[in-house]
């Protein structure tokens, strides 16, 4: 183990440990399409999860350092349930470490993607809202064209509302642990140098 | 006693043909070949929350798995599973829900009964703050709200009563015909006793 920095006041991690050393056991999960990507190998002796959709790689880039034995470095996080969950690595000789969204890009990604949302909820609420009122008033067979327009309208709704709140969620996440997220980002500018890119 | 505990056998080897479904509310089904055997083990993990057996093609497991196949296929039923590549164990639980065979183990894994009973007042509480809202805007008369609120208790004493009483029967030595094959299925892993396992254990 290279550092081990402890976490004072947060909800997930415990402490920030940057650990050395060639992926050992690397295992791929058989998973359903919800979350694909599920990979956990031992390095430095301590056996880590990483879900690569964070990362935006595939399990095959690191199966391929596994298998050529290559040393790396990494950031992980243990978490107060004892297990520890990867956040950026760095293979030796490479440029660019395998590391998570900055932050701020996400945050930034979020808020832009919010009003299209508002505007969806809207124009389904009201066309939703529009469509029940007059198939309620207008009294023939007619009035069936409407109920599925107003159930389409409700169903566009409930979308756009997961999809707020799971924006809210994101930008809630991102604030609440801004002080753990941001040691992260330094501790991974200390290894992986200034070309890395910050966050 | 009642009749005789189902035959539950141990199983050690590697998993092969591992394939993962969706059951999308009931959870997730793993099916895999172990000792040219296939089997099943039905796990309930939601979506939000990616907390599924971590397994691998070619993992070495030790199972406990019920003798007797139930499919015409000869699809074994797996109670339990012991990965030996990280030692994670992970027991079946909610798989059972909805199920009165004889072979069926606890639907509600030992030492989580408070979350269920916490969770199910929160629901009631929610619903009886819906109803008074709801009488307050409409200006109903109180019988309603009675009838409302009786219902609400009646409701949580008949979920939360026999579970205590059936958890505390078993604390005090006088377990049930579920609670004997749970405590089975963790004497086949080596796991220790379902009330105080001697590692961490996951119901799933």
């Amino acid at each position: 183990m290279k550092e081990l920095i402890p976490i004072k006041r947060d909800r997930r991690a415990r402490t920030i440990k940057v650990l050395e050393g060639p992926l050992d056991n690397f295992r791929v999960a058989i998973t359903t399409s919800m979350d694909i990507g599920r990979v956990r190998f031992a390095l430095d002796g301590i056996v880590v999860d990483a879900r690569l959709r964070e990362q935006n790689t595939s399990p095959e880039t690191l199966q391929a350092l596994a298998d050529q034995r290559t040393p790396v470095v990494a950031g992980v996080f243990e978490m107060h349930d004892g297990t520890h969950a990867l956040d950026w690595l760095l293979p030796q000789g490479a440029q660019q470490p395998v590391a998570p969204e900055p932050t701020q890009v996400r945050v930034e990604k979020t808020w832009r993607s919010l009003p299209r949302a508002l505007r969806l909820a809207a124009a389904g609420g009201l066309i939703g809202a529009g469509a029940f009122f007059l198939a309620l008033q207008i009294k023939s067979v007619w009035n069936l064209p409407f109920l599925i327009v107003g159930a389409l309208a409700m169903a566009t709704l409930i979308f756009s509302l997961l999809q707020i709140a799971f924006s809210f969620s994101t930008l809630w996440e991102s604030f609440s642990r801004r002080r753990t997220l941001r040691l992260m980002a330094s501790v991974m500018m200390k290894y992986c140098g200034a070309q890395a890119h910050g966050r | 006693m009642a009749a005789e505990l189902p035959d539950i056998q141990r199983v050690e080897g590697r998993l092969k043909k591992l394939t993962a479904k969706s059951l999308y509310k009931r959870g997730n089904a793993y099916s895999f070949d172990v000792d040219g055997q296939s089997m099943w083990f039905l796990t309930n993990e939601r979506s939000w929350n990616p907390t599924s057996p971590f397994l691998a093609e070619g993992d070495r497991v030790e199972l406990a798995v019920l003798d007797t196949p139930l499919t015409p296929t000869g699809e074994r039923w797996v109670y339990a599973l012991r990965n030996l590549e990280d030692d994670g164990a992970y027991v079946a639980h909610f798989a059972w829900q909805g199920t009165s065979q004889p072979h069926a183990a606890t639907r509600i894994p030992p030492g989580s009964e408070h979350r269920y009973v916490l969770a199910l007042t929160a629901l009631l509480m929610a619903i009886l703050g819906m109803g008074a809202c709801i009488g307050a805007v409409t200006g109903t008369n109180s019988e309603s709200w009675l009838f409302l609120g009786g219902l609400c208790v009646g409701a949580w004493l008949l979920f939360a009563v026999p579970l205590y009483i059936t958890r505390w029967r078993w604390k005090a030595g006088l377990p049930t015909r579920r609670q004997r094959v749970t405590e089975a299925v963790y004497r086949c892993l080596d796991l220790g006793s379902p009330l105080a396992p001697n590692r961490p254990v996951r119901a799933v």
